[in-house]
Order: C-alpha cells, then sequence, then structure tokens
C-alpha cells in the first residue's frame, strides 16, 4: 500500500492491532488509544455527575441529612477530583489523539507505546482514587485540592485519603505520557505542506494544551509527594511554610489545568462554527498568537487562588489575571467573525457551539471579578466561585466538548447520531445549565460557603438551592437524553459518509471511520482549511 | 484620595467593595450584551445572506479591537491595585483601641480581647455559636490563626474575609459604623463540620460594649 504524502523514511512495523477486545487493550493504534480514553473519561463524566446529582438533593432544602456530613464530603471531593483529573482532562487529550494525526495528515502517532502506557497509568489512577469508596473510611473527603494539613493522616486517617493521592499522582503521569507523544506528532510527522501555520484551530489547541501539561503536572507530581510525606510524618505541616509551600505548589499546577481543560474546547468550537459557518476560520494567525500567549500568561496567575492567605503578593497576581482577559477577547473576535460573515446551517454541533459563547463569556467576567482582590475577599470560597467555574467549565467546556462529540461522531464510528434527540439534548442542557449554576452566584454573593453539607433555614439561602437543584434533575435528564440517543443510534446505524458535513481539514478527506494507517492519499495542502481550498478551487470560485 | 499610612480610610471595607464589584459587575453587562448583540446579527444576517464570506484577515479591526480591550483591562488593573492598596492602608493601623486574638479551631471560634480582657468561645453545636463583640464606630483589629488546620473567617456582612493559617497570623482592622448583628462563617474546608463552624459579629454602642466588657464578657447584653 503506497502513502501519497507520508512523511520521508521507512514505515515502522505494523502498529499492535490485534482484533477484539484483546486487541484493543494492547493496541498501540493511535484512534484506538484515543477512542479508549475518551470512553474511559465519558463513563467517568457521568458517574461524577451522579455523585453532583446527590449533593443538589441534599442542598435542596436546609438542615437535611440525606447523607452524613463525612460521605457528603467525599462526594464533593470525588465529584470534583473525579471530573478534573480523570473526565475533562483525559477526554480532551483523548480527542487530541484520535484527531491530531488526522487532521495534520499523518498515518500514525509519536512514541505510540508511551502513549499507550500513558492510558493504562490513568485507568490505574482512577482505579485507586474511587477504590477509597470501598475501604473502611471512605473516599478522600478533603476536596479537590486537598490543602494541607487537613489531609495528613492526623486529620484525615484513612487508606482512602491514601489511594487518592497515588491515583491521582498516576493519572497525571498517565496524562503526561499522551500529552507529550501528541505533541511531538504535531512537530515533527506533518505531511508535506503542513506547516506549522496550515494546522487547523484544534490542532494547534492541542498543542499549546500538550505545552501546558508539560510544564505544569510536574508541580502536581511534587504537590502529591508532599501530600505522601503528611501521610507519613503529619508533624511537618505544623509549620506554616509547609502549608503555603503546598498551596504554592498546588495552585502552580491548578490554574494551567483549568486551560487544559478550555483550550481544546475552543479549538473544537472553532472549527464547528467554520464548518457550519461555510466559510474559514476568521482571524487565524491572531487565534494562534493568542493561544500560545494565554498559554503562557496562564501560567503566571496562581496566586489568585491565594489571595485570602495574606501569604501572596496580591497586586501582581491581579495584574496577571486581569490581564488575561486580552487573549481571550482576541479569541471571541475569531469566534464573532467567522460567524457574522456566515451561512449558518443549524445542526446539533453548531447549536452546541454557538452556545458556548455567551456561556463561557458569563463565567470568563466572573473571573475578572474574582481576579480584583477586594471583590475576591467577598466571594472566595462561596457558591459564587462554584458558579464561576461551573460556567466556564460545564457551560462551556462541556457545551465545546458536546459540539465536538456530535461532529467528529459520524467520522469515528461511520454512523450518524439522531438530529431530533441532538436538539432534545440540548435544550434540556443550556436550561438546566443556567438554572443549575446561574442561581449560585447570587447564594454565594449573599454569604453561602462551599463545601458545606447543609445550611439553616434562618440563612435565607433556601429558595435559591431549590431552584438550583432543579436545575440540576433537568441537567441530569438532558444526559439521559444524550445516552439514550448514543444506544438507539448505535442500533440504527445510519451509515455517514467520509465528510457528512463540508468539512474544512483533513480528517474529512478520508473515510468513516478512517483506516489503518489515515489516509490513502492526502490531498494538495495549501492552508489551513485545506478541503475548503479544493471544493472553492474546483468552484472556479477565487480561494482567498 | 489615596488613604495616608495608619490612617484609616473612612471608606470602609463595603463600600470599597461596593464601588469595585459594582463597576465590574456594569462592565461585565456591556461585553456580554455587546456579545450576546453581536451573535445576534449574526444568527439574523445569515438568514439574508447568499454566500459566505470569503474574507478571512482583519488585521486592522482586529489590532483595533485587542487595544479596546487591553485598555480595559489597564483600566480594571489600576482600579484593583488601587482599591487594594486602600484596604493595606486601613489594615496598618498601629494602635487600633479594640484588638481581638481569633483562633479558628476544628469546629468553632474563640476570641481573645487583648484589651478587656475576655475570652468568648463555643462548640458552636445546638445554636451554641460564639459572638464576636464590638463596638460601633471604633477601629478593631483581629489577629487571626488556627490551632489545626486551614480555616478562613468570613462576615459577608463586611465583604471580607482572611485564611486562618496554623502557626501564622493575619491580621485586619474593621471598622462597623452601625449597630446590628450579622452572621460570620468558615470559608476554608476543614473537616466534617466545617458547614455549622458558624459565630455572629455583633456590633453595639460603645458604652454597651465598655460596660459588656467590664462585666468578663457575659452572653446578655
Amino acid at each position: 500500500m503506497t502513502l501519497i504524502g507520508a512523511p520521508p523514511g521507512p514505515l515502522p512495523a505494523e502498529p499492535v492491532h490485534r482484533r477484539g477486545l484483546a486487541g484493543m487493550l494492547v493496541s498501540t493504534e493511535h484512534k484506538t488509544i484515543g477512542l479508549l480514553t475518551i470512553g474511559t473519561s465519558m463513563a467517568l463524566f457521568v458517574a461524577m455527575g451522579a455523585l453532583a446529582l446527590v449533593m443538589r438533593s441534599q442542598l435542596a432544602q436546609p438542615d437535611q441529612s440525606l447523607v452524613t456530613p463525612h460521605v457528603y464530603d467525599q462526594l464533593f471531593t470525588m465529584h470534583g477530583s473525579g471530573m478534573i483529573y480523570l473526565a475533562i482532562t483525559p477526554v480532551a487529550i483523548g480527542f487530541g489523539l484520535y484527531l491530531v494525526p488526522l487532521q495534520i495528515g499523518a498515518p500514525y502517532i509519536a512514541g505510540a507505546r508511551v502513549a499507550a502506557l500513558g492510558y493504562w497509568l490513568y485507568v490505574a489512577g482512577a482505579v485507586s482514587m474511587l477504590s477509597g469508596f470501598a475501604v473502611g473510611g471512605g473516599a478522600a473527603p478533603d476536596g479537590w485540592y486537598a490543602y494541607t494539613p487537613l489531609t495528613t493522616s492526623t486529620f484525615t486517617p484513612g487508606q482512602g485519603m491514601d489511594l487518592w493521592i497515588v491515583g491521582v499522582f498516576l493519572s497525571a503521569v498517565g496524562m503526561m505520557l499522551e500529552a507529550g507523544p501528541l505533541l511531538w506528532t504535531a512537530l515533527r510527522l506533518r505531511a508535506p505542506g503542513m506547516t506549522l501555520l496550515h494546522m487547523p484551530v484544534f490542532t494547534w489547541s492541542m498543542v499549546v494544551t500538550c505545552l501546558m501539561v508539560l510544564a505544569s503536572f510536574p508541580s502536581l507530581l511534587v504537590a502529591m509527594s508532599i501530600q505522601a510525606l503528611g501521610r507519613m510524618d503529619p508533624s511537618l505541616f505544623s509549620q506554616n511554610a509547609w502549608n503555603i509551600g503546598y498551596q504554592n505548589l498546588f495552585w502552580f499546577y491548578g490554574h494551567p489545568v483549568v486551560y487544559i481543560m478550555f483550550f481544546p474546547f475552543v479549538g473544537m468550537v472553532a472549527e464547528v462554527l467554520s464548518t457550519f459557518s461555510g466559510r474559514r476560520y476568521a482571524g487565524y494567525k491572531p487565534t494562534v498568537i493568542s493561544l500560545l500567549a494565554f498559554a503562557a500568561l496562564s501560567m503566571s496567575v496562581w496566586g489568585h487562588h491565594l489571595f485570602t492567605t495574606g501569604q501572596a503578593a496580591n497586586d501582581y497576581y491581579s495584574l496577571t489575571s486581569i490581564s488575561l482577559s486580552i487573549p481571550a477577547g482576541v479569541e471571541y473576535f475569531g469566534f464573532l467573525a467567522t460567524i457574522l460573515g456566515g451561512c449558518i446551517i443549524y445542526r446539533t454541533p453548531m447549536l452546541f457551539a454557538l452556545a458556548f459563547i455567551p456561556q463561557f463569556l458569563v463565567g470568563g467576567l466572573s473571573g475578572i471579578m474574582l481576579g480584583t482582590p477586594v471583590v475576591d475577599y467577598h466571594v472566595n470560597g462561596s457558591f459564587f466561585v462554584v458558579a464561576h467555574f461551573h460556567y466556564t467549565l460545564f457551560a462551556g467546556s462541556v457545551f465545546g466538548l458536546f459540539a465536538g462529540f456530535y461532529y467528529w461522531w459520524p467520522k469515528a464510528t461511520g454512523i450518524f447520531l439522531r438530529e431530533g434527540l441532538g436538539r432534545l439534548h440540548f435544550w434540556l442542557m443550556v436550561i438546566g445549565t443556567n438554572v443549575t449554576f446561574g442561581p449560585m452566584f447570587a447564594v454565594g454573593f449573599m454569604g453561602m460557603p462551599r463545601r458545606v453539607a447543609t445550611y439553616s433555614a434562618s440563612d435565607g439561602f433556601s429558595t435559591i438551592n431549590l431552584v438550583s437543584s432543579c436545575g440540576a434533575a433537568v441537567l441530569a435528564l438532558s444526559m439521559v437524553v444524550f445516552l439514550w440517543n448514543v444506544f438507539t443510534s448505535w442500533r440504527a446505524a445510519v451509515p455517514a459518509p467520509h465528510d457528512p458535513w463540508s468539512g474544512q481539514t483533513l480528517e474529512w478527506a478520508t473515510s468513516s471511520p478512517p483506516p489503518l494507517f489515515n489516509f490513502v492519499e492526502i490531498p494538495p495542502v495549501k492552508s489551513y482549511a485545506p478541503l475548503l481550498d479544493l471544493r472553492r478551487s474546483t468552484d472556479g470560485a477565487a480561494v482567498p | 484620595m489615596a488613604a495616608a499610612p495608619g490612617v484609616l480610610d473612612p471608606a470602609d471595607l463595603q463600600s470599597r467593595f461596593g464601588q469595585v464589584f459594582g463597576l465590574e459587575v456594569r462592565i461585565a453587562i456591556a461585553v456580554f450584551a455587546a456579545v450576546v448583540v453581536a451573535l445576534a446579527v449574526a444568527l439574523i444576517a445569515s438568514i439574508f445572506r447568499q454566500q459566505p464570506s470569503t474574507k478571512s484577515k482583519y488585521t486592522v479591526i482586529e489590532l483595533l479591537f485587542a487595544g479596546a480591550v487591553a485598555g480595559v483591562a489597564a483600566f480594571l488593573i489600576t482600579t484593583s491595585i488601587d482599591a487594594n492598596n486602600r484596604h493595606a492602608a486601613a489594615a496598618a493601623a498601629k494602635h487600633p483601641p479594640v484588638r481581638v486574638q481569633v483562633t479558628a479551631f476544628r469546629w468553632c471560634w474563640r476570641f481573645q480581647y487583648e484589651s478587656a480582657p475576655v475570652t468568648v468561645t463555643g462548640t458552636c453545636t445546638g445554636g451554641n455559636d460564639p459572638k464576636l463583640v464590638v463596638p460601633t464606630g471604633v477601629p478593631v483589629r483581629i489577629d487571626l490563626t488556627s490551632a489545626d488546620v486551614v480555616h478562613s473567617m468570613w462576615v459577608p456582612h463586611l465583604r471580607f474575609k482572611t485564611a486562618a493559617f496554623p502557626d501564622f497570623v493575619n491580621s485586619f482592622v474593621m471598622v462597623v459604623n452601625d449597630p446590628g448583628h450579622w452572621p460570620g462563617y468558615c470559608a476554608e474546608f476543614c473537616g466534617t463540620y466545617h458547614y455549622r463552624m458558624r459565630f455572629t459579629l455583633d456590633a453595639v454602642s460603645p458604652q454597651q460594649y465598655s460596660s459588656w466588657a467590664a462585666h468578663g464578657g457575659s452572653s446578655t447584653l
């Protein structure tokens, strides 16, 4: 078999690609590793969401004891850490592993065995963290950022915390081992004509994401090692330097990770917006520059999590944090400029991408408020923060995730998802998201701290919490509709062609699903929208 | 306009918060409205459009736009830093008349009045939340620490909180102008009973405060 346009040099030995379940589990083929990562992380996303549903049931009314406070503490800890370490970060990297080689015209990924090992370490990490639920004393109960000295063996006895620390460490190493090969692939295995500035926006967003993973995750590994020290010698944390030191090390990772959980979905939204507007993405170069600048700047803002500690240079971190609005604004310019000149087609992926635009903005604007110390002194540690990050991560990133999921599902499976159920999923999710998280801004402002197992009737938080919990029920329903869509579409198996959406990037130039080495023939690449160029030139229209 | 060091800014914690937060909310609403309008225009214009635009570079407009965003960001940064400096100036009062050492512990609060001397504490169970009694119109300095894990002392009415670390003291100065009582919470997760680790800030007239302190801080006022 000849591969026209494949990178120079001999092909390696054929990747391990046996058939059946066993074949899947030992595969070093990038699409398989990508699908395994996506599938595992989306299953965990649903499971971690179910934990949140229990919390919202408890918080719907004051003075409730649906679960004991200790169980409630495990719920919010595993919901938060499960979502961040085990669901959203891996799903983003999984999409990258699947799509980037296709988008750049590569037949395989670099370092495939490393990436496969990464997947299995992630799974081991997930098993370790979640097995805390099965041990006496329960799972880790101290929140996803696990401040010392609370997490030392003095204040949190039991194996659940130990299993969590090991699990976070393993899954973080796993993600680094998936991200490194992905970055290397984008830098070294591009097809002829695929210069850096011809890479699609999604690929650029993954490159930048992988850079942040490699730069920030080591700090998490050190932070978890400090946690392990605390399990063995809690007396260390009677000294302030260890406690504030842990917080700095943790948040040095903890801020970039939220951009790791954001940029891939920005890339997905950019692809979907341009495809369903019928034009190439507007403002490509400024977007690439702003992604790089945004990533670099995001490494300098972590102290805004420390504003109330009295042990950080608040003015400096306020400056860097508020400055994030500039590259963010440039990206928004790209979104809006693309759709303003488009002929919009309202398929399910486009609905999610359009909703992303105003919804993420709520999260971003509230982030500016949190980046202002005088404001943060009031709303830090309250439901205002919970609202902020659910708007960025859920109303933003998860909507971007579903845009990408509905968009690329036909490519990966060769069948369609049902459009009607997709729209129902979308509308239920919009309503559920905003009714759940919007009111949290108010109740946080009024004085409700976060991570509280219950609150008093006299607090005045009851009505808003009830509304929020009703929203959560609608959200749960939207997820049921989504899962039903996946199930029934799989059964119906309506076949999808190689390019169902008139896509612009190389993955649409191969079959659905793609063959083992991705391409039989790669089209010429003259810009970041090679298929659009081809269509325009065969139409005889001008190619901008 | 900036407070001289050591002299309390008459604008207390609450109004400084109100000014900055109010400004940011107004800017946020304006930005959100602009984006929603742009979105609406895009969707409506698309109905009448025959062909998608083939233009893909908007360099001049984009540069101007980025410049405008940078300008707003710079304005917000200077506002933020200026407001924070005023907070810091207010906290620098050297010899406030009332000084309370607050110790957060799992899971309640201890208030040790340096000047009184009075100690107030509680168990935070079944309505036994301790009261932090302060005189109105008088600077009160809080020196906050923890006996065990990291906590956070938050009085929403004051729009202010600060963290309680073991082996560390965070200080702030507050002035409560009007009498009243308001809830206080722990705002940093500290274990099983974090949710009920509450106190009440109780501001009374200076005369009532003096007689309360003279009686050893009894709970009846």
